[in-house]
């Protein structure tokens, strides 16, 4: 790469819905970026300490199907464990099996240090297409 | 006229149609109830290309509908209504929607603004105690699995057996309460783990209870069948599944995405995936579907309950003493098997309504007695500052909708300028110099729900009025707002 600064993540207005814009240099990095897009929305992850290390794993049948798995699966951790993020690493993801393991740290949700932003109900398939053109891009359309 | 719109043709001032050419594949032909001047709002949007997408999927019977609320969503648009044979159709999650059986609840009671408002403060502050909200928030309900199960299964008839209400308040709910057809096994382990924690809660995003007072009232009749008048206090609850609801949506919308290679079914888009009624997946998302649409009546059966004690506790009467029962609770997002005479036969039909309300006619066996000669209660939330309707069911509906009408005012700014436009606090300032106190477990996120951020919920009642599928009965307005 020509050292251009990729913009990470982007979070876009609108109207109903909030969309996430997500690139990398690889699908991998494309992954961790929008996994990072996705826990700025939650929660204001700056103050989300990576105290605990969590294994993530999800699974497709292309790449947009495992992109939404795969936040689908952080959105569960999320709501179920009560669980907040603000790292995230790819170990692995198998592009012809399509699936992903990674590693997530943070720590439990903790009202008097932490703000939730906003609450997501789905990741939808609205528009999704997983592309190169110079960089690995995805927007994701959330349902909140 | 209709080169105004394309080639949406215009069969009335409320009613527009999509002929089948307008998109190659389409089964059955489109069709927009709405008057002209939703329309210009509405052909800006993705919306009408939905409305003719939906109409590619197999068994679809009568044609692909929006009622006058309608804007895009994923794949189905919201404020669709598709109803496909069960013989040989298929079940779409997407024409459902994340959010299981979100609705609304209305109670009413024998009080008047003068009898609340010197303790409104007082009130709201109880009900914010009583009802948890907002992302996060932990319900007051312990459960373990097989008590979930049995909500799974029961829906509001739990509630009620838990000590969660008034045996009546099941005869004023849709499907009273539970769809019998829902089978607990069928809700993966992760929807369950979600629900263990959040039965009981309100919710986020634009979820809330309101006090209100009955501003308006357009059907005597019908309002005093509904036990309404003017001047009178009720209290509206708008809420869902919760998370429960939203992941047995995303598990299924996996598991169809695979189903629609294994039934050779073709899309024009992805988000329309779908399975035969009788097919294992079908089957399945159904029995999955009432099952969360049981949990969301028990939820906001369970909500009413704790509004009731709120009330008891600052005006020191009984629930019973100041009438506040049940005046109808309704689903929004759902998909119901109802027959329907189809050329002369009669049918048994899956009928999606996503962000849609059923709107059954005077007469109906499942309308509850006491309505039954004015039509079924369909309730439409509008914003909190401008108010909500209720309205009562027609034969025109019927005939035309598949039972069905509009559902609430649609956005109009997104959230992100909502927050630009309307600082939080200066809303609350705002809305309080109206008479409206909030309450907001978030604020920061309050301006997205302020009122500038939705379009006027009454040109979209008095469309489904012009095209008959509804009639107005009484609108109120709010006093005292929670939000999640």
């Amino acid at each position: 790469m020509d050292g251009k600064k990729l913009q990470k993540f982007l979070i876009l207005d609108h109207t109903a819905d909030v969309r996430l814009r997500a690139s990398g240099e690889s699908p991998a990095e494309l992954f961790k970026n929008a996994a990072l897009g996705l826990f700025s929305l939650l929660s204001d992850y700056e103050k989300v300490r990576p105290c605990d290390s969590y294994s993530i794993t999800a699974s497709g049948t292309d790449l947009e199907s495992l992109l939404v798995s795969f936040l689908s699966e952080l959105i569960y951790q999320f709501e179920a464990r009560q669980l907040l993020f603000s790292e995230i690493e790819i170990r692995r993801l198998d592009e012809g099996a399509f699936l992903i393991e990674a590693t997530a740290r943070g720590e439990k949700y903790d009202p008097s240090r932490h703000v939730i932003r906003s609450y997501v109900k789905g990741v939808t398939y609205h528009g999704l297409k997983v592309e190169y053109e110079e960089s690995w891009t995805a927007e994701i359309v959330l349902d909140v | 006229m209709t080169e105004k719109f394309g080639k949406v043709e215009r069969l009335d001032a409320f009613r527009w149609r999509l002929p089948r050419s307008y998109k190659d594949g389409m089964r059955v032909e489109g069709k927009i109830i709405a008057g002209e001047a939703l329309m210009e709002s509405i052909c800006r949007d993705q919306a009408v290309e939905q409305v003719a997408n939906v109409a590619f999927l197999p068994g679809i019977v009568g044609t692909s509908m929006a009622m006058p609320d309608i804007h895009w969503g994923y794949g189905f648009p919201i404020g669709g209504v598709a109803a496909m044979a069960v013989e040989d159709g298929v079940v779409s999650p997407g024409g459902v929607g994340y959010d299981i059986n979100c609705g609304m609840r209305l109670l009413k009671s024998n009080l008047t603004l003068p009898d609340i408002e010197g303790r409104l403060e007082s009130l709201i502050d109880a009900l914010f105690q009583a009802v948890p909200s907002g992302v996060g928030e932990k319900g007051r309900i312990r459960l373990q699995e097989r008590d979930l199960n049995r909500v799974l299964e029961q829906g509001a008839r739990w509630a009620i057996r838990e000590g969660y209400g008034w045996n009546e308040d099941l005869e004023f709910t849709e499907a009273g309460g539970a769809l019998p057809s829902a089978r607990a096994g069928e809700v993966s382990e992760r929807a369950k783990t979600r629900g263990l924690g959040q039965l009981g809660t309100l919710g986020a995003g634009n979820h809330f209870l309101e006090v209100q007072v009955v501003e308006e009232i357009y059907d005597p009749v019908a309002a005093g069948a509904f036990g309404l008048f003017p001047g009178q206090i009720t209290v509206m609850i708008h809420s869902g599944s919760r998370g429960l609801g939203h992941q047995v949506c995303t598990d299924f919308i996996e598991r169809m995405n695979r189903a629609v290679n294994k039934y050779g079914i073709h899309l024009p888009d992805r988000q329309l995936c779908c399975a035969p009624i009788r097919s294992p997946e079908g089957e399945q998302y159904l029995a999955a579907m009432a099952a969360a649409a049981n949990y969301a009546w028990a939820n906001r059966q369970a909500i009413a309950h704790w509004t009731r004690g709120a009330f008891e506790k600052v005006f020191g009467l009984s629930a019973e003493k100041m009438g506040l029962s049940l005046v109808y609770d309704v689903a929004h997002n759902i998909a119901k098997i109802e027959e329907y005479e189809i050329e002369g036969k009669m049918k048994m039909l899956c009928v999606h309504r996503k962000g849609a309300t059923r709107s059954f006619p005077p007469g109906h066996p499942e309308v509850p007695a006491a309505h039954r000669a004015v039509g079924q209660a369909v309730l439409v939330p509008g914003d909190m500052g401008r108010g909500s309707y209720i309205l009562s069911g027609t034969e025109k509906a019927m005939q035309e909708t598949f039972g069905s009408t509009c559902h609430g005012a649609g956005r109009l700014l997104s959230r992100g300028e909502a927050k630009r436009r309307t600082d939080s606090r200066e809303l609350m300032a705002r809305l309080r110099g109206q008479g409206i106190i909030v309450r907001s477990a978030s604020l920061g996120t309050l301006a997205e729900e302020g009122p500038e951020a939705y379009k006027d919920v009454t040109g979209v009642v008095e469309s489904a009025q012009g095209a008959g599928i509804s009639r107005k009965v009484a609108r109120m307005r709010p006093v005292a707002v929670m939000k999640g």
